[in-house]
């Protein structure tokens, strides 16, 4: 007999908690005693200022705080008083107007005081638009561009043999050239906090990111045999996303650690995220942070539960490197991390190939597709992708909006649309 | 036929020529952009051609296979090379100048994966960045290296090649100039300028070393945003009694505005100069970029500016605030022509729009 899996896991409480309490200490050190901080891109390398002990505060992370404080509408009304046009990225730019917003009141957790410095990965063509407006806002900070070369070739399964074999994958010319510009951040972030680049603590904390990826790929493995399916995705996102941005330390670990035994532990008693579970899905593309109940609104009629996004084990496969005890080594293995995310997320075939792999893991019956408007960046390989998992024999629908911006969405239109396609196309 | 007739009637068929090299026996390498070193391309023996955007066809492969807010050059470009419409190139280049190319790359290699029996040309990706760093520069040679070796050529014909493109650009630079004195209307600058990337470089100076004096419209206009594949929005100026006489869009005047160092190393000349000197929607810093683009405006007595913003623009609208409040501090008129269609414009709002424009612009 399936039980209903409790409402809220202890491990989603210990993160969310953690997250709060993180950010909050942070804040007050850097108000109250000046301490350094920086702004980067999800896809740049906050390893090495974790290594400085240098907090990081994740662009797109922010940005979904923001969005699940349903304060998105009023940040993007003022971004169109400012003459910025309504088709304009909006997943990275929130946290902007939020800054030139300037109103520590209204603004989550109080807002980002101003950084150290921006890090910024210029992989589309807007991001270091928005940094030099960004750095404006605070009145001039500098901003760290990390150019972004492209792989000529996107060869196979990245996932697997990107963990040890990262020189061919990510090809050595590229990674040259991205040691170069890691080395460059590293010098910086010296000369502008006064702090130095500790290489006995990165190394640490290489491995131990290694080590969380172990555990992610075995909470995946558990959950992906599961059925039913255990904790739901909501759950898996809480406990994924935040030793991904707390990547390295300690706590990621042992964070994963009780994640882990917590599942193992709601599979053994037979907890099911949807006790009624008939058909499984995939949430393909961004979550949709202002508004995660939708993760959950088909399992009561259709029982219909989303098993997967592509946050529940990137930090598996997109962020594990193997590296040997060469000198220089463990910062080549950064410099692959970061360099084709984008093209794993987002570009077939590697996206494609990915998610198809993990739509035969977790035995999903279809999946459900954000195509995200006004982000074009996140929604360029979507047809593509789609193309792919209906080859494979996975229906897909795609629901066109926004992951941050609520101004856009209607949830009668999308809730219709997924009922259609689960009636159409997958009940069986 | 007439000079400009015959520059027409390269941009109308932009492949005749490179057909007839391909007939004669050469090799056809065709390119994208602005930012890939055609010097290389020539320099190999190979005939030049770029290719680019079509708004008057029609796109299948990319309703099929790409998601709605690709741009519409993007389109027609992936369904140019997928449909085997390019196949008179035996290689095709493909330069990191933009997102959008970027991702038309990997999407026609997959297309080549989903549909392996679709015949098109093989792809190379000249991974060109556009900043301005040191370690940039370093890597962006490497990969122009890298495309010297694939394309090949003595370095003695790699330096008369880089002489013979800066003579070329040279006589843009001359032709942009009539223009800016009112002695050519910005239509036929277009067509010469679109016609250097599709001729044998004789048969395009013969042409143009012929083109007559031309009496321009007084009224003085800036294009100023997307690239633009076809002269319409010159035309539709001309017609309203205006011509463009300075233009800012990647593939446009400051494309050409610079020429390749040719006392240096050639191939570290032209990895500089793709770099740095030939303008994207990736060039950075802003400000520089701005300080560029006012220093044409000064040049050429503007009177004022016309931006055009594509249908999914995600980049030049960031920009777009502060360059009105440029012009504005100027006194500038200006007109935002956005959210314009590729392929099925308003062209009566847009002729509307521009008509007001100009009737604003004290005689």
């Amino acid at each position: 007999m399936n039980r209903p899996a409790q409402a809220r896991l202890a491990s989603t409480l210990a993160a969310n908690a953690h997250q709060k309490e993180e950010f909050q200490a942070f804040r007050r050190r850097v108000l109250e005693e000046g301490e350094p901080y920086v702004i980067a891109d999800a896809v740049a390398p906050h390893e090495v200022l974790h290594a400085m002990d240098i907090h990081v505060t994740p662009v797109v992370w922010y940005s979904a705080i923001i969005a699940a404080k349903q304060l998105s509408p009023y940040y993007f009304e003022q971004m169109d008083a400012r003459g910025f046009h309504d088709r304009l990225p909006r997943y990275t730019s929130l946290p902007l107007m939020s800054t030139l917003d300037a109103d520590p009141e209204r603004a989550p957790y109080g807002g980002l005081p101003k950084p150290m410095m921006i890090v910024s990965r210029f992989r589309d063509d807007y991001g270091q638009r928005i940094s030099e407006l960004w750095s404006q806002a605070y009145g001039g900070v500098p901003v760290f561009g990390l150019d972004a070369s492209s792989s000529a070739t996107l060869g196979p399964r990245w996932w697997e043999r990107g963990l040890r074999d990262w020189e061919t994958v990510y090809e050595t010319h590229r990674l040259d050239f991205q040691v170069e510009q890691l080395e460059g951040l590293i010098r910086t972030a010296e000369t502008l906090s006064g702090r130095s680049f500790r290489q006995l603590e990165f190394v640490r904390q290489m491995h131990r990111i290694n080590r969380a990826g172990e555990l992610v790929a075995e909470i995946r493995d558990l959950i992906a045999a599961a059925r039913p399916l255990p904790v739901p995705l909501t759950e898996q996102l809480a406990n994924v996303m935040a030793p991904t941005w707390d990547r390295g330390s300690a706590w990621s670990v042992s964070h994963l650690e009780a994640f882990r035994d917590e599942i193992k532990g709601l599979i053994a008693a037979g907890a099911a995220a949807c006790p009624n579970e008939k058909l499984r899905l995939l949430w393909v593309g961004n979550g949709l942070w202002f508004n995660t109940a939708f993760y959950r609104a088909f399992e009561e009629k259709y029982g219909a539960v989303f098993v997967w996004s592509m946050y529940s084990n990137f930090l598996s496969d997109g962020y594990r490197r193997y590296f040997d005890d060469e000198p220089g080594q463990a910062l080549r293995a950064l410099a692959s991390r970061h360099i084709s995310m984008n093209e794993q997320l987002h570009v077939p075939p590697w996206m494609a190939d990915w998610i198809v792999e993990q739509a035969r893991a977790y035995g999903a019956d279809g999946a459900v597709m954000l195509v995200p408007t006004n982000d074009r960046m996140g929604s360029f390989g979507s047809r593509l992708t789609k193309v792919a998992l209906e080859r494979a024999g996975i229906p897909v629908v795609e629901l066109h909006a926004n992951m941050v911006d609520a101004r856009m969405w209607d949830d009668a239109a999308m809730t219709r649309t997924v009922e259609q396609f689960i009636e159409q196309r997958l009940k069986r | 036929m007439s000079p400009l007739a015959l520059l027409q009637a390269a941009c109308a068929d932009p492949l005749a020529a490179a057909q007839a090299a391909k007939a004669a026996g050469r090799p056809v390498v065709a390119y994208l952009g602005s930012s890939v070193p055609v010097e290389l391309i020539r320099a190999g023996g190979a005939f030049a051609v770029q290719l680019a955007g079509d708004p008057a066809l029609d796109t299948p492969l990319s309703d099929m296979y790409l998601d709605p807010e690709f741009d519409g050059e993007i389109r027609s470009l992936f369904d140019q090379i997928g449909s085997g419409a390019c196949n008179v190139a035996d290689l095709i280049v493909i330069p990191r100048s933009s997102n959008g190319l970027l991702y038309l790359y990997y999407s026609l290699l997959e297309l080549r994966r989903l549909e392996p029996r679709r015949a098109f040309p093989e792809l190379l990706l000249y991974d060109v960045l556009n900043t301005p760093n040191w370690s940039t520069g370093r890597y962006v040679l490497g990969r122009t290296r890298a495309l010297h070796e694939r394309l090949g050529g003595s370095g003695a014909r790699l330096r008369t090649a880089v002489e013979e493109h800066n003579a070329l650009r040279g006589a843009l630079q001359a032709l942009d100039a009539r223009r800016r004195a009112g002695r050519l209307s910005g239509s036929t600058w277009w067509s010469a300028l679109r016609a250097s990337r599709v001729l044998a470089p004789q048969d395009w100076f013969d042409a143009v070393g012929t083109l007559g004096q031309e009496e321009a419209p007084r009224t003085r206009l800036m294009l100023k945003g997307f690239g633009q594949d076809t002269p319409e929005l010159f035309l539709l100026a001309e017609s309203l009694g205006a011509n463009v006489v300075a233009d800012d869009y990647p593939g446009g005047t400051r494309s050409v505005l610079t020429l390749v160092d040719e006392a240096a190393d050639p191939l570290v000349a032209l990895a500089e100069h793709y770099q740095l000197h030939v303008p994207t929607l990736r060039s950075y810093p802003q400000a520089r970029e701005d300080a560029a683009w006012l220093a044409l405006l000064n040049q050429s007595a503007a009177q004022a500016v016309v931006f055009y913003h594509e249908e999914f623009d995600d980049t030049l609208g960031w920009d777009y605030p502060a360059q009105k409040a440029l012009l504005e501090a100027r006194g500038l008129p200006q007109l935002l022509l956005g959210r314009q269609s590729y392929r099925a414009p308003d062209r009566a709002a847009r002729r509307a729009a521009l008509s007001q424009l100009i009737e604003r612009i004290p005689a």
